[in-house]
C-alpha cells in the first residue's frame, strides 16, 4: 500500500509542475504586450512598469521561469499590483468564508444527494425515479446565481426571515454566522445535490445489477440492508471520486455564490481582482486552487486503497 | 464488419417522444428562430437608451418592460439569444473539433499519447471557470477571447472521450484487417476509427453547448464577460442585480430564459445519449 501511495504522489507531482507551467505560459503567450492589456487604456508609464515588474516581465524568459518556479517552491504565489500584499496572505485573509461555505455545502450535499440517488436507483423506472431525475436536470441547468436570487426573493424579500446578504465570522458567535450562511449554503447545495444525486443513481444502478445483490436478496436480506450494506458500500468508490472531481465545479459555484451573497471569500477576491485588473491575484488564485484540487483528488485516490480491500497495487 | 458508418447514426424510431423532450425541442426551436430573425422579432433597438422610460412594468408598448437605462427587455432578450447561441455553438464546434483531432492522435499514435495526455491532465487540473477568468482578464473581453476561454477547459474531456473510443476499437478485427492490407494510418483513423467516436461526440457537443451558454452568463455576471452594453443574457442579469430589490423581473426574466435554454439542451443531450450511444448509459456493449 505504501508503494502505491508513493507512486500516486509521484504521479501527481508532474501534473502540478505542468499546471504551474501552463499558468506561467498563459501570460507569456498573450499576444502583444500583456502589461499594456492588463493596465488598461488609461495607464501611466509608471503603472505599466509596476505590472511588468510584479509579473517579472522585464526579465528574459528563462530567468522568469526560474524565478517563477523558485517563488512557488518557497510559497510565493505573486504579489498584488494594487495593495502590494502577497497573494498567499490575501487568500489567507479570505479563507474562512470560502472554507465554511464549501464544507457546509459538501456535508449537506452528501446528506441529501446520496439518499436521493439511492432512492432513485432503488425505485428505478418509477415516478419517484423520474421525479429525482427531473429535479436533478433542472438543478444543474439553472445557473447558481439564478438559484441564489430566487432564494433571496422567497426567503429574504417575501418572507423576510433571512438576511439578503452579508457575512459574520464564526468567531462572533455561531448563531449570527449560521443565520447568514443558510441561504448561500442552500443555494450551492441545491445545485450540487442535483449533480451528485444523478451520479449516485448511475453508480447504484450498475451495482444493483450485480450477482451478489441477487444473492443477498435470495438469502432473504432485508431491502434496506441490501441497499445500504451491500450496494451503497460498493457504489461508494465511484461516488467519492465524483465528489473529488466535482471540486472544480464547486469552485465556480463558490465564485458566483460569494458574489450574489456578498461573502468576503476567495471567490469575491477573484471578482474584485478582475474588476481591478489585478492579474497577479487571479494568477495566484488559479494556481493555488488547482493545487488544492490536485491534492483533494490525490487524497481521494489514496482513500480508496484504505477503504476498499479489493483495490490492491 | 465495417465501422459504424455515418448512415447508421440515424435515430432509431422510438415508440414515443417523452413530453419533456418535446417541450425542450420547442424551447430550442423558439430560441433559434429568435436568434436568427432577431431584427424582425425584436420590437425595439436593443441598445436604445430612454431615461424617461426606466423600469417600465411588463405589458403595453414594452412587452417585458424596460431596464434601468430604459432599454426594451424583450428586444435585448432576443439579441441576447443571438450572442448566447453563437457562443454556445462555436464553443461546441471548436472544442469538439480540436479535442477530436488530439484524441485521435492520442488513441492511435502511442508516442504522442504520453505527452499530449499529460498536457491534458495539467489543463484538467485547473478548475475550468478559473482558467476562463484568467484567459479573459489577460486577453481582454472580446467575443473571440470569451469563446477561447470557454472552449479550452472543455477540450481535455473531449480528448479523453475520443481516445477511449479509439482505444476500444483499434483492436477490432476490421481495423487489424485494414492494417494488414497496408492501409495508410490516416485513412484508418479517418475511415474506421473516427466514425465510431461520432455518437459520443454528438452527445457531448450538446452538453458543451449548454455549459458554454451557462459559463458565458457566469463570466458576464462576475464582470469578466463581453462589455456590459452588449446584449447578452448574462449581462442583463448582471445589470439587473443592482435593482433586484426594486424590480426583480429585470433579473428573473433573462434568468428564466437562460435556464430554460440550458435545460432544453441538457434534456435533448440526455435523449440523444439514450438513443445514439447506449454504451454511455451503461447499456449493452454492442458495437456495430
Amino acid at each position: 500500500m505504501l508503494t502505491y501511495i508513493a507512486l500516486r504522489v509521484g504521479s501527481a507531482l508532474p501534473v502540478a509542475v505542468l499546471v504551474a507551467l501552463i499558468v506561467f505560459l498563459l501570460v507569456r503567450l498573450t499576444p502583444g504586450d500583456p502589461a499594456a492589456i492588463l493596465a488598461g487604456e488609461n495607464a501611466s508609464p509608471e503603472q505599466l512598469e509596476a505590472i511588468r515588474l510584479s509579473l517579472g516581465l522585464d526579465q528574459p524568459l528563462h530567468r522568469q521561469m526560474i524565478d517563477w518556479a523558485g517563488g512557488i517552491l518557497g510559497g510565493d504565489f505573486g504579489t498584488s499590483i494594487i495593495s502590494q500584499v502577497p497573494v498567499v496572505t490575501m487568500i489567507g485573509q479570505r479563507l474562512e468564508p470560502t472554507l465554511s461555505l464549501t464544507l457546509i455545502t459538501f456535508c449537506l450535499t452528501i446528506l441529501f444527494a446520496i439518499p436521493l440517488g439511492v432512492l432513485a436507483a432503488w425505485k428505478h423506472g418509477t415516478a419517484i425515479d423520474r421525479g429525482v431525475m427531473v429535479f436533478s436536470i433542472i438543478g444543474f441547468s439553472v445557473p447558481v446565481f439564478v438559484l441564489g436570487y430566487t432564494l433571496i426573493q422567497i426567503f429574504s424579500i417575501r418572507l423576510g426571515i433571512l438576511p439578503v446578504q452579508g457575512y459574520r465570522p464564526v468567531g462572533e458567535g455561531l448563531g449570527p454566522f449560521l443565520y447568514r450562511m443558510v441561504l448561500p449554503a442552500l443555494t450551492l447545495t441545491l445545485a450540487f445535490t442535483a449533480l451528485i444525486a444523478r451520479m449516485t443513481r448511475t453508480s447504484m444502478l450498475s451495482v444493483l445489477g450485480e450477482d451478489y445483490i441477487r444473492t443477498a436478496r435470495a438469502k432473504g436480506a432485508a431491502e434496506p440492508r441490501v441497499l445500504f450494506r451491500h450496494a451503497l458500500k460498493n457504489a461508494f468508490v465511484p461516488i467519492v471520486t465524483i465528489l473529488g472531481n466535482s471540486f472544480a465545479l464547486l469552485i465556480g459555484g463558490v465564485v458566483v455564490t460569494e458574489t450574489v451573497f456578498n461573502l468576503p471569500g476567495i471567490g469575491r477576491l477573484t471578482v474584485e481582482a478582475i474588476l481591478a485588473r489585478d492579474y497577479p491575484v487571479i494568477q495566484g488564485v488559479v494556481l493555488l486552487m488547482s493545487f488544492v484540487y490536485l491534492g483533494i483528488n490525490l487524497l481521494v485516490d489514496i482513500a480508496y486503497v484504505v477503504i476498499d480491500p479489493r483495490i490492491r497495487y | 464488419m465495417a465501422g459504424r458508418s455515418l448512415s447508421s447514426l440515424r435515430l432509431p424510431a422510438l415508440p414515443r417522444t417523452p413530453p419533456l423532450v418535446g417541450a425542450a425541442a420547442l424551447v430550442l426551436a423558439a430560441v433559434v428562430i429568435a436568434a436568427i430573425l432577431a431584427p424582425l422579432v425584436a420590437t425595439h433597438d436593443p441598445n436604445a437608451l430612454n431615461p424617461a422610460l426606466r423600469f417600465r412594468p411588463m405589458g403595453g408598448e414594452h412587452l417585458l418592460g424596460t431596464d434601468s437605462f430604459g432599454r426594451d427587455i424583450f428586444s435585448r432578450l432576443v439579441y441576447g439569444a443571438r450572442a448566447s447561441l453563437f457562443i454556445g455553438v462555436v464553443t461546441a464546434a471548436a472544442s469538439i473539433s480540436v479535442g477530436l483531432l488530439i484524441g485521435l492522435v492520442c488513441g492511435y499514435f502511442r508516442m504522442a499519447d504520453m505527452l499530449l495526455m499529460r498536457l491534458m491532465d495539467g489543463l484538467m487540473a485547473i478548475p475550468g471557470i478559473l482558467l476562463a477568468i484568467a484567459f479573459v482578464s489577460l486577453w481582454g473581453a472580446s467575443l473571440t477571447s470569451v469563446i477561447v476561454a470557454i472552449s479550452v477547459p472543455e477540450i481535455p474531456r473531449v480528448v479523453r472521450l475520443t481516445r477511449s473510443v479509439v482505444l476500444a476499437t483499434r483492436h477490432e478485427a476490421y481495423v487489424e484487417a485494414a492494417v494488414t492490407l497496408g492501409t495508410p494510418s490516416w485513412l484508418i483513423v479517418r475511415r474506421h476509427l473516427m466514425p465510431n467516436t461520432l455518437p459520443a461526440l454528438i452527445v457531448q457537443s450538446t452538453y458543451v453547448c449548454a455549459s458554454a451558454i451557462m459559463v458565458e452568463a457566469i463570466l458576464s455576471f462576475i464582470g469578466a464577460g463581453l462589455s456590459s452594453d452588449t446584449p447578452t443574457w448574462g449581462n442583463m442579469i448582471a445589470d439587473g442585480r443592482l435593482y433586484f430589490q426594486i424590480r426583480p423581473s429585470i433579473v428573473f426574466v433573462p434568468a428564466a430564459v437562460l435556464s430554460a435554454c440550458v435545460l432544453a439542451m441538457n434534456v435533448i443531450g440526455d435523449e440523444l445519449r439514450d438513443r445514439l450511444d447506449p454504451r454511455l448509459n451503461g447499456g449493452d456493449r454492442r458495437v456495430g
